[in-house]
């Protein structure tokens, strides 16, 4: 029987593929991981061809690539003010019902919410921008994660610098924002991978029940 | 029509398939170039590069039938076209005349 490759990683090189040759790489990687390749030399060569085909994607399709990151960027910051009201409600709701608990609890639990609400805002986007953009989904929902990582990180370092707090800050509090800020990028990846319409089609069922 | 100069790993691609003749396909071609470059060649890369040569006209490919050792997946052959020879061909004589003009390099290759 054939050795079988890491699921996890097929499964990211076929949702991420949209070239024409993305079947043909996704067969002869596993042909030759069967033969010889370990678990480290797959991953790395599916993170390869990722890239290359995101290379691709926007040799091709620059201008298809732009627009869905703009329309990206315009979703992320019209939404913004309706998340923000929404996150102010719900914490005015949760102020009511967490009253007599302990201060710090209560406001990790309102970061927790907020965080948990803009992420769910990000995959939503990040699906709406891989349906929009079909072929070049797979570079699209990428650079704008990272134009959204890159631009989060901006305002936190612009924060720190300029903003005075009227107590110092805890470890805790200057770590906090910097992780809780990838719920974001990686909402969108997440959204954006579902969102993704794969260009490799599901391998022969007869075939792949033959190997076994 | 001006001549496009061809690459370096874009050449290699184009010779191996030149060698490999009916059987190259993205496995054996990255077979062909890591036996005699002895550096390993990412799968994506390659594509990215076959994809750019069928772009060019250089290669043409199509798709075989799916096996099992492969998941189920087809092969794509890759085949490379009259004009793809004679880039081969013209890069060749280049390389062969600007090698000539390099007293540094005389020699070295014997």
């Amino acid at each position: 029987m054939n050795k079988p490759a890491p699921r996890v990683a097929t499964w990211l090189l076929i949702r991420f593929s949209s070239g024409p040759h993305g079947e043909a790489i996704a067969g002869d990687l596993m042909e030759q991981y069967a033969a010889h390749a370990s678990r480290w030399w797959y991953w790395r060569q599916v993170f390869s061809a990722i890239r290359a085909d995101i290379i691709t994607t926007v040799r091709d399709r620059k201008w298809q690539t732009a627009l869905a990151i703009a329309l990206g960027w315009v979703a992320y910051v019209a939404t913004s003010f309706p998340t923000t009201w929404l996150v102010r409600r719900l914490r005015l709701i949760t102020q009511v019902w967490l009253s007599d608990v302990d201060p710090d609890w209560f406001l990790w639990t309102l970061r927790a919410e907020s965080t948990f609400i803009i992420a769910m805002v990000c995959v939503a986007i990040g699906w709406g921008v891989a349906k929009a953009s079909r072929r070049s989904a797979p570079a699209a929902v990428c650079f704008l994660a990272v134009s959204l990582l890159i631009f989060e990180y901006g305002m936190i370092a612009f924060f720190f610098a300029t903003a005075t707090p009227a107590r110092p800050l805890s470890s805790a509090e200057l770590v906090a924002p910097a992780l809780l800020v990838l719920s974001r990028p990686a909402g969108i990846l997440f959204g954006g991978l579902i969102g993704m319409r794969p260009a490799i089609q599901p391998a022969n069922v007869e075939t792949r029940l033959g190997s076994s | 029509m001006a001549r496009e100069f061809l690459g370096g790993f874009e050449l290699m691609v184009l010779l191996a398939l030149i060698k490999l003749g009916e059987d190259a396909y993205g496995v054996t071609v990255a077979q062909e170039i890591e036996a005699s470059s002895g550096r390993a060649v990412a799968i994506g890369s390659l594509y990215l590069t076959l994809k750019r040569l069928e772009q060019k006209k250089l290669v043409t490919s199509r798709r075989g039938e799916p096996t099992a050792e492969r998941g189920g997946r087809a092969k794509t052959h890759f085949r490379v076209t009259g004009k793809g020879v004679k880039a081969a061909s013209h890069a060749q004589r280049t390389l062969m005349t600007l090698w000539g003009g390099v007293r540094q390099l005389q020699g070295e290759g014997a």
